[in-house]
């Protein structure tokens, strides 16, 4: 790795002359400005996320904080770059008092001709479609963090990553993941009975087997452009897996949960083209857990997930229509006794009670995991409608995506107000609402998550 | 209304043709080889260039953008490909447009949007959409089809001290207007170096809403032949809101590398 980053900055700092830049490859770059090596761009922002206690009714600060963004851009040419990106977030989340400081990116780009590599913590967004991206098995998401803008959930993963214009049409690429990174999901803010204890993840070593290797191949045609792509390696997000049953009843009533990987391979594919007025984007991928993993009670069953993405503009105004279907393969119901069961420590003093635990505990863990991924419902069929419209020649935006779960009757409102104040400063205002049944996603994340914000922004 | 109007002008299509049977074809064939002179003249086998974008609203506030331009002849100039970058201000920093421009066929167009991470192609309903918040529309951005607009030879009018043909675009149906944002366009064409000097644009109303005037034409290839407006300015009457787009440097090159015109260089931005 040290070796590939040594050559990598070599390159870059050769001489100006070895690699004479054109004036679109110097324009906005070092060598344009000819006075530092690198560039800075960030921001600073504010954000108040404001929402509601259930119990008893009263308004809530769910989270209050600024946070400061730089990114470095340095040695840009035509040989590569290095590219940074820092964050600085104080303030107040979770109820607690937070300074966090993340590097978000950190990577060093190579450009040979048509082949170009990339080392380092970087993210990837794989997929053409919008609102969800199936094929997208590479960057694991921060599913609780409270931002508006949705890049902002996606976390950087340490990758080495080679592309290849094989043609101006087609496009190879390549990545491998050495280690393990998951996806952040606060089991712990969930309400759950008091012998729940979420503990540390254990999660793969780091050994050479246990990284994820993916490739894919663009293609672009008039009119239309794609890719296939093939994922194996450890799923971002995990599943929960219970730690060891009381065997006694003189035992303290404590059952801890852990989040385990499980590893999978998943072929995908995407495609984007107009059709008259309206332009198509679709994603389908289908993900087969490894069989080492298959029926371990923190692994989902092998699915098949699919979008179909419809857009067309009159005007400012804009129409975003989607459909998104999961069919699971093999599925069995699990009947969910309602969330995690409220248990009281006398009952355990009953020999078959006890005895019983432990497949019970299983069973609401299995049914918990079917909640978490999705697959509550053999087949299940979501529509999203996002309408936006454009304002004061753009200066202004406001869209509303609305989304509703037909098979699970879960629903979502996420709207959303832009002003661009000035070409620096932006403010935002929205919000977020979940609503759903009982054993549904939407009802659990519900109390965490439905709330307006408001983000006032300025970018340099 | 635009029903009324279509009925409007055919009635006096047909008038027109029983007075003038003969003349008529040739005026328009010869409308039609004018604006595919200017398309011809508008290729360029190879270009970069830094330009800057102002947009005023009507109180005369000014925003500004920066923007790098490339682009390059392929297919033995039957296919134009552009990339733009922008390059300032930060809001807007490293959001880039390829383009595909094809003589027959319909463009391809992508923009690819950092925040998002991703490359969305543009559909012909967006493009009449505005570029980046100015008068200028995205289709602005490529030279049309020759198929989609039906020619008239106006005549001929001087415009800025440049002798020009005008000529009259009709889009052939409803989803070219759509597509680009107007119902007429009436343009002027300078007879020496077939450069677009000025365009008026056409509502529904057959109002005009949209000017557009473009200056400082000069020479940018070694032999002379190839001429470029430096300055355009687009006006729109609706509004009082008018966009500046000037060239701040540009570099005649037909060795411009073909790499740059790949979805890999526009994501590299």
């Amino acid at each position: 790795m040290r070796f590939i980053i040594l050559i990598i900055l070599i390159v870059l700092v050769s001489p100006k002359g070895m690699f004479a830049q054109s004036l679109f490859e110097s324009s906005g770059t070092a060598e344009e400005n000819n006075t530092l090596p690198f560039q800075l761009s960030g921001y600073t922002r504010g954000v108040a996320y404001l929402g509601e206690y259930s119990t008893p009714p009263s308004s809530e600060i769910k989270s209050t904080y600024g946070e400061a963004a730089l990114r470095i851009n340095a040695f840009s040419g035509d040989r590569g770059r290095l590219f940074t990106d820092l964050r600085f977030r104080s303030g107040y989340e979770y109820n607690e008092w937070i300074n966090d400081f993340q590097v978000r990116e950190a990577y060093a780009d190579l450009y040979l001709g048509n082949f170009e590599l990339r080392a380092g913590q970087a993210i990837i967004a794989w997929g053409r479609t919008d609102v969800v991206n199936p094929t997208n098995n590479l960057t694991p998401q921060d599913y609780f963090v409270r931002s508006p803008e949705p890049d902002d959930m996606r976390l950087g993963n340490f990758l080495f990553r080679g592309r290849y214009s094989i043609t101006p049409q087609l496009r190879f690429e390549a990545v491998w993941v050495p280690m393990y990174k998951y996806s952040t999901y606060r089991f712990d803010l969930f309400e759950m009975p008091d012998y729940i204890n979420f503990s540390e993840s254990s999660f793969p070593e780091a050994a050479i087997n246990n990284g994820s290797i993916a490739a894919k191949i663009d293609f672009l045609f008039n009119g239309f452009d794609g890719s296939l792509s093939w994922f194996n390696g450890y799923d971002p997000m995990p599943g929960i897996h219970p730690g060891e049953i009381p065997g006694s009843p003189s035992e303290e009533m404590i059952i801890e949960m852990y989040s385990r990987a499980f590893r999978q391979q998943t072929l995908g594919l995407d495609l984007s083209l107009g059709l008259g007025s309206f332009g198509v984007r679709g994603e389908a991928a289908f993900r087969n857990p490894t069989p080492e993993y298959r029926d371990q009670v923190f692994t989902p069953k092998s699915d098949l997930r699919y979008v179909l993405e419809t857009e067309r503009s009159f005007g400012d105004f804009n129409m975003m229509l989607m459909y998104m279907g999961h069919y699971v393969v093999d599925f069995t119901e699990i009947p969910i006794l309602g969330g995690m069961p409220e248990i009281d420590p006398l009952q355990l003093q009953d020999p078959a009670i006890l005895a019983m635990l432990g497949p019970m505990m299983e069973q609401e863990v299995a049914g918990f995991n079917q909640i978490i991924f999705d697959q509550t419902k053999e087949i299940s069929h979501t529509i999203g409608l996002r309408p936006s419209l454009a304002m004061f020649h753009g200066v202004s935006k406001i869209e509303v995506y609305g989304m509703y779960n037909i098979s699970t009757e879960e629903w979502g409102l996420f709207p959303r107000l832009t002003w661009d104040v000035n070409d620096n400063l932006k403010l935002s205002v929205g919000g977020q609402y979940f609503e759903g049944g009982v054993n549904t996603r939407h009802d659990l994340i519900a109390p965490v998550f439905n709330n307006g914000y408001f983000e006032l922004r300025y970018s340099f | 209304m635009r029903a009324i109007r279509k009925i409007l002008i055919s009635l006096a299509s047909i008038s027109f043709c029983f007075l003038f049977t003969n003349l008529a074809p040739t005026a328009n064939s010869e409308a039609r080889d004018i604006m595919n002179m200017a398309r011809e003249a508008s290729k360029i086998s190879g270009l970069e260039a830094i330009s800057t974008l102002k947009i005023y609203d009507a109180k005369g506030r000014e925003r500004i953008r920066q923007t790098s331009m490339a682009s390059r002849e392929f297919d033995n100039g039957a296919t134009q490909k552009r990339i733009i970058r922008f390059l300032s201000p930060a809001e807007v920093k490293g959001t880039g447009m390829l383009i595909y421009d094809y003589k027959e066929k319909n463009d391809d167009m992508w923009i690819y949007m950092p925040a998002l991470r991703k490359t969305r192609r543009i559909v012909s309903s967006e493009k009449s959409k505005s570029f980046m918040g100015s008068e200028f529309s995205n289709a602005d951005m490529s030279a049309p089809n020759l198929d989609d607009f039906n020619y008239t030879l106006l005549g001929s009018e001087s415009s800025d001290g440049c002798d020009c043909w005008m000529i009259e675009s009709v889009p052939i149906d409803e989803d070219i207007m759509d597509e680009m944002g107007f119902d007429r366009k009436i343009t002027w064409i300078g007879k020496k170096d077939y450069v677009l000097r000025k365009a008026e644009y056409y509502n529904e109303d057959d109002e005009l809403f949209k000017e557009m005037k473009a200056g400082k034409v000069q020479a940018i290839d070694p032999s002379g032949k190839k001429h470029m407006a430096m300055y355009m300015e687009m006006v729109n009457k609706e509004n009082g809101r008018r966009s500046i787009m000037t060239m701040d440097k540009i570099q005649y090159n037909p060795d411009v590398k073909q790499e740059y015109f790949t979805l890999s260089y526009l994501e590299k931005i």
